[in-house]
């Protein structure tokens, strides 16, 4: 899962991003509303977290120009203006969740997994097929009611492949799912990391298939 | 209530009209006394005529027959009596009552009469003296003396009296009555005034009514109104202010928070300490922007022109960049601090100055990188100001922006991030120099790099 994190304060940013990435998430963040419109122009996100005061370019502004560009993206707004009108403003423009600072962080990581829950799984807590279980909100697999250590990346790899069960997913898309600005991942650390999701699926009796130059499938047991 | 209008105006017309009622009657007094007088002394005389009229003189006796009705007569209206007596030249009795010693002194045959007044027996009685020719009798004349009771005489004089002083009585109880209601009418707009702003809701801060005041408080309304004005638009000023920073300090707490989450979730201990130090980091820079709102509050009520002394910008100045050396040691910026040859005195508050100085370095210093300069200069002008510049070689203010740097909260784009600023550094300058009459200015800096600010403090 891959989050813009729009903040200009420097301890806040910090924090969020500290935390964010903590819980697996892959952060790119920058602290000009310009900024944050250049980046949501070049990458598709799965979730914007946005502070509304900004220099160069108000967030609600980033956020008008996001929608009017056709992009659906999941937003969050983060923001020290709490008034009803703004807080209704920000969601009439586009925004799907308001949180006024100061706030729990608990209650922030809660917030980020149910817009991504609600984005990516239709809303369901758990994937199950047969065998195989997988908590949306935890992160966690269970194969036969056994949890299964997985990494981050491997994690983030497994969610893609769930998403479009029966689909091929380019390795492309991988890439800049588990990319940030600051760390790129090789075509190579993928089909290690692939390889390794493979193995600790097999016991579920679900396989991952590489269809040549194209990317991989994930195929679900028969029941 | 010493100064109540209605008092001084009662006074300003009492005074007056009661001295003139005073002076009024003492000379009506003297003057009705003196017609009084004139009008029925010559009535006596007439009698004295009469009496005169019925002497007979014969063998060398002198008699006076006066019937009983014709001294009714000379009674007026029976509420006086009357007294007549005849003397020889020498003062002997010849008729008429017994009464009244002999006349001390008599005019001639002829002359005008003599007049006096007499206590006889608890009674004043006028009395009335002329003497008559007797060509048959060997005295050749005879003394005639009569006398009256003064009570005709007293209800004249009272009559008059009262016919004069009673109207101006009248007129004195009128006037004050009208005078007062009509200050109370007068006074009552003002009243409905003071009515009005005392029921008023400290709040309330809208303009009176002046629709139904009286023209003479016009001016008073109006300069109320204009301080009314004024005091709104401070305190909706200090609404916007306090309802930003409550937002402003708002960004800071989140993160002091998340960091606080962050570290109760934290187990590996190195991690934890790591997260306290930059949550104490954040504790720091938050007090400094506290301690930085109450700055600029008490430098927006605090200094007051009727404070302020002579100061030397040098000395205050100077003061100031000690105090900030360290920092610039710490950033590894050069400081030079520029005196003028002369002493620069201006009206002011040292503090304030230093205040002022300090927050203009600071920002020099810290929107600045290592190795680089920071200068800081009195000077007088040739304007005849006193000029503070402070000039850096700094991260510089866009041209576009340099009128926003003194709003509160502003921070300058892009360029400050990695500064800890509370954005009102500058607006602490702007509300000192104001309160000392100062102009500020930003230019760039010498070479057209960093940032050149200009106080000029009339001299």
């Amino acid at each position: 899962m891959r989050i813009l994190l729009v903040e200009d304060d420097q301890m806040l940013s910090n924090g969020v991003n500290l935390a964010l990435t903590q819980n697996g998430y892959v952060v790119d963040h920058v602290r000009t509303g310009m900024d944050a419109d250049w980046a949501l122009v070049g990458t598709d996100y799965d979730l914007l977290v946005l502070d509304l005061g900004l220099p160069e370019m108000d967030g609600l502004e980033v956020l008008t120009r996001l929608r009017e560009r056709g992009k659906a993206t999941p937003v969050l707004i983060l923001t020290a203006r709490d008034t009803l009108e703004d807080r209704i403003t920000g969601l009439d423009l586009g925004a799907n969740d308001y949180m006024t600072k100061p706030f729990h962080l608990a209650e922030f990581e809660a917030r980020v997994r149910a817009l991504l829950r609600k984005e990516n799984w239709g809303n369901l807590t758990e994937i199950r097929h047969g065998d195989f279980c997988f908590d949306t909100s935890g992160r966690r697999l269970t194969v036969k009611g056994e949890p299964v250590e997985l990494s981050a990346r491997e994690v983030e790899v497994l969610e893609l492949l769930l998403q479009r069960i029966g689909k091929v997913v380019n390795k492309n898309q991988i890439r800049e799912h588990l990319s940030s600005w600051e760390e790129q991942i090789s075509f190579n650390a993928i089909e290690i990391i692939v390889h390794r999701l493979r193995k600790k699926l097999e016991e579920a009796g679900t396989n991952i298939r590489t269809i040549r130059g194209l990317g991989y499938l994930l195929e679900m047991p028969q029941n | 209530m010493n100064n109540s209008i209605r008092k001084k105006l009662m006074l300003w017309l009492m005074v007056p009209l009661m001295t003139l009622l005073v002076v009024s009657v003492a000379f009506t007094y003297l003057i009705a006394d003196h017609f009084a007088r004139s009008l029925y002394d010559r009535q006596l005389l007439n009698s004295a005529d009469s009496v005169a009229g019925r002497i007979r003189v014969r063998d060398d006796r002198v008699t006076a027959d006066i019937p009983r009705e014709v001294l009714d007569i000379f009674r007026h209206n029976y509420r006086d009596d009357f007294y007549f007596q005849v003397f020889s030249p020498d003062g002997l009795r010849l008729a008429g009552d017994a009464i009244l010693p002999p006349p001390r002194e008599a005019p001639a045959v002829g002359e005008r009469a003599v007049f006096r007044m007499e206590q006889v027996s608890g009674r004043e009685l006028r009395v009335g003296v002329i003497r008559m020719l007797a060509p048959e009798s060997p005295m050749g004349s005879v003394i005639i003396q009569v006398a009256e009771t003064r009570n005709a005489r007293r209800e004249l004089t009272q009559q008059i009296l009262a016919g004069i002083v009673l109207p101006q009585l009248i007129l004195i109880v009128s006037a004050v009555v009208a005078v007062r209601v009509g200050v109370t009418k007068g006074i009552k707009p003002l009243e409905n005034i003071t009515t009005a702003v005392a029921r008023r809701d400290p709040r309330d801060l809208s303009p009176i009514d002046q629709g139904e005041a009286p023209e003479e408080v016009g001016p008073l309304l109006i300069s109320l109104n204009d301080l009314l004005a004024r005091a709104r638009e401070d305190i909706a000023r200090q609404r916007r202010f306090a309802s930003n920073a409550a937002h402003q300090l708002r960004t800071p707490l989140a993160g002091l928070k998340t960091y606080a989450d962050l570290a109760k979730k934290e187990s590996d201990p190195e991690s934890v300490k790591d997260l306290l130090r930059q949550l104490d980091g954040g504790i720091e820079r938050m007090t400094r922007t506290v301690q930085q709102l109450l700055s600029l509050s008490k430098a927006e009520h605090a200094a007051t022109q009727n404070a302020f002394e002579q100061v030397d910008l040098n000395i205050a100045v100077s003061d100031a960049t000690e105090g900030i050396v360290p920092e610039s040691i710490a950033r590894e910026v050069e400081l030079d601090f520029l005196a003028s040859e002369q002493p620069c005195f201006v009206q002011g508050d040292r503090i304030g100055i230093q205040e002022l100085s300090t927050n203009l370095l600071e920002n020099a210093i810290r929107y600045n990188h290592p190795g680089g300069r920071v200068m800081i200069s009195v000077s007088p002008s040739d304007n005849g100001s006193i000029d503070l510049v402070v000039e850096d070689d700094g991260i510089g203010i866009p041209e576009g922006e340099r009128d926003r740097v003194f709003e509160r909260f502003y921070r300058v784009t892009g360029s400050d991030l990695d500064v800890p600023g509370s954005g009102l550094g500058l607006a602490i300058v702007t509300e000192i120099a104001r309160a000392h009459d100062a102009a500020i200015s930003v230019s760039e800096g010498s070479d057209g790099k960093g940032t050149r600010i200009t106080v000029s403090f009339p001299a």
